[in-house]
């Protein structure tokens, strides 16, 4: 067989051995610049800041998306950032509980998988849609250090928008 | 030094860069909501150029919204002004008769005064981007019921702006225009004429052009040339929203004596 049935081994940083195809886990820019430097070694490859339960669901994620072409600066562009469409797969992937959700996302960006951060980022900007500041504020528990005035300046400032 | 103590959330969007990726995927009516979230997103929202760009504030070049072929890629309209301005963003062969209850904020006091609010953000938008440079407002005075070459008389002045036209300039041109026009036709012919005004903008570098017509602007037939006038004279001191906006006071004094 070919070299892409390949299996390698990710250590989680709860110390879980995972064997996973080196196709599936190259789809991390990261292990794959590790795997290049270190060479196959056939050492467990520790992932330092992801642990069993995100690595795992990460890594289903890759073997869904182990075709895709691979990303090109294209990909990059504001225009396709705009759209807020996920596509079905995906978005069933995403309706896991809000901490697994950015879980996911900072081991996305750990490991450098740009379009599974993409992914996580437009399911978190489709969470504020819609959402007034105070209820973005308690979605995600973030805490407003505005005076009142300073708020209501902003508020007056952007009040014409919000169509009642 | 154990990262799980603090909630995922609370660690992804205290990163500017990951919260930055999560904003440039937001429409601009949620980035105007964001801004009040605290301070930090404040910032953020304020200085990245791709989110005032998003937001109308700062101008997209040409340049940028070229395909992969070199075509220029046609504008985008600015969806928050498209809402609210009806008469301003009309397609191209559609002439829209725009009357007073076509804006739907004109009537509520509320919302009027949030929209007649001087630092009111659209104000300082962009109604496309890339932006429009130079806007012409022809006014169209319809003398006669019936529409007829001596019946027409125009005067074009223009709007430019080298970082691209804001709504708020356009806005307050084109209301002074009709009400010059309107109280200057009204001098000039018997019976009072209906005055009408059109606004046409074109950007032909992106192949975006518009004209949009105020129709329903329209002075009561039985009302001489002078009534008009003093009517216009003495708007400011007639009411609260006159004196913040005359052309908006013109207008609802027009809608009320239908």
């Amino acid at each position: 067989m070919s070299a892409t049935s390949q299996t390698i081994i990710l250590n989680s940083s709860d110390g879980v051995d995972i064997p996973v195809d080196k196709e599936v886990a190259t789809r991390s820019v990261l292990i794959r610049n590790l795997l290049e430097d270190l060479g196959d070694t056939g050492e467990p490859i520790p992932i330092l800041n992801v642990n069993e339960a995100v690595l795992k669901k990460v890594l289903e994620w890759c073997e869904q998306h182990k075709k895709d072409p691979p990303a090109t600066n294209e990909d990059d562009s504001d225009s396709r950032k705009k759209t807020t469409d996920i596509d079905e797969w995906d978005q069933k992937f995403m309706q896991v509980d809000q901490e697994m959700l950015f879980e996911i996302i900072l081991a996305a960006n750990y490991l450098d998988i740009k379009a599974l951060l993409d992914v996580g980022c437009k399911t978190v900007a489709n969470m504020i849609k819609g959402k007034s500041p105070e209820e973005i504020r308690k979605t995600f528990n973030i805490q407003n250090d505005f005076t009142p005035d300073e708020e209501d300046q902003i508020r007056r400032e952007n009040e014409w928008a919000e169509d009642r | 030094m154990n990262p799980n103590h603090t909630r995922a959330d609370a660690r992804v969007l205290a990163i500017d860069e990951l919260l930055l990726e999560v904003l440039k995927r937001l429409d601009p009516l949620s980035l105007l909501r964001c801004q009040r979230i605290n301070r930090r997103w404040k910032a953020i929202i304020d200085t990245e150029l791709s989110l005032q760009q998003t937001l109308f504030f700062k101008p997209q070049l040409i340049s940028s919204t070229k395909d992969s072929q070199g075509r220029k890629s046609p504008g985008r309209l600015n969806p928050l002004l498209f809402k609210a301005f009806p008469g301003w963003f009309n397609s191209p062969g559609h002439v829209l008769f725009v009357a007073p209850e076509s804006f739907s904020w004109i009537k509520d006091d509320v919302r009027r005064d949030a929209y007649l609010c001087p630092e009111a953000s659209w104000r300082r938008m962009l109604f496309c981007q890339p932006p429009i440079r130079t806007v012409r407002i022809d006014t169209i005075s319809y003398v006669r019921p019936t529409l007829d070459s001596s019946g027409l008389s125009r005067f074009d002045p223009e709007l430019s702006d080298e970082d691209g036209i804001q709504m708020g300039p356009l806005y307050d041109s084109t209301w002074m225009q009709a009400v010059h026009h309107a109280r200057r036709t009204s001098r000039d012919h018997h019976p009072a004429p209906r005055p009408g005004f059109s606004i046409w903008w074109c950007g032909e570098e992106i192949g975006i052009q518009r004209v949009c017509e105020f129709y329903e602007l329209r002075w009561d037939h039985g009302h001489d040339a002078e009534d008009f006038d003093n009517t216009c004279h003495s708007l400011p001191k007639r009411s609260r929203i006159a004196e913040k906006d005359p052309f908006l006071g013109v207008l609802l004094l027009l809608y009320e004596r239908r």
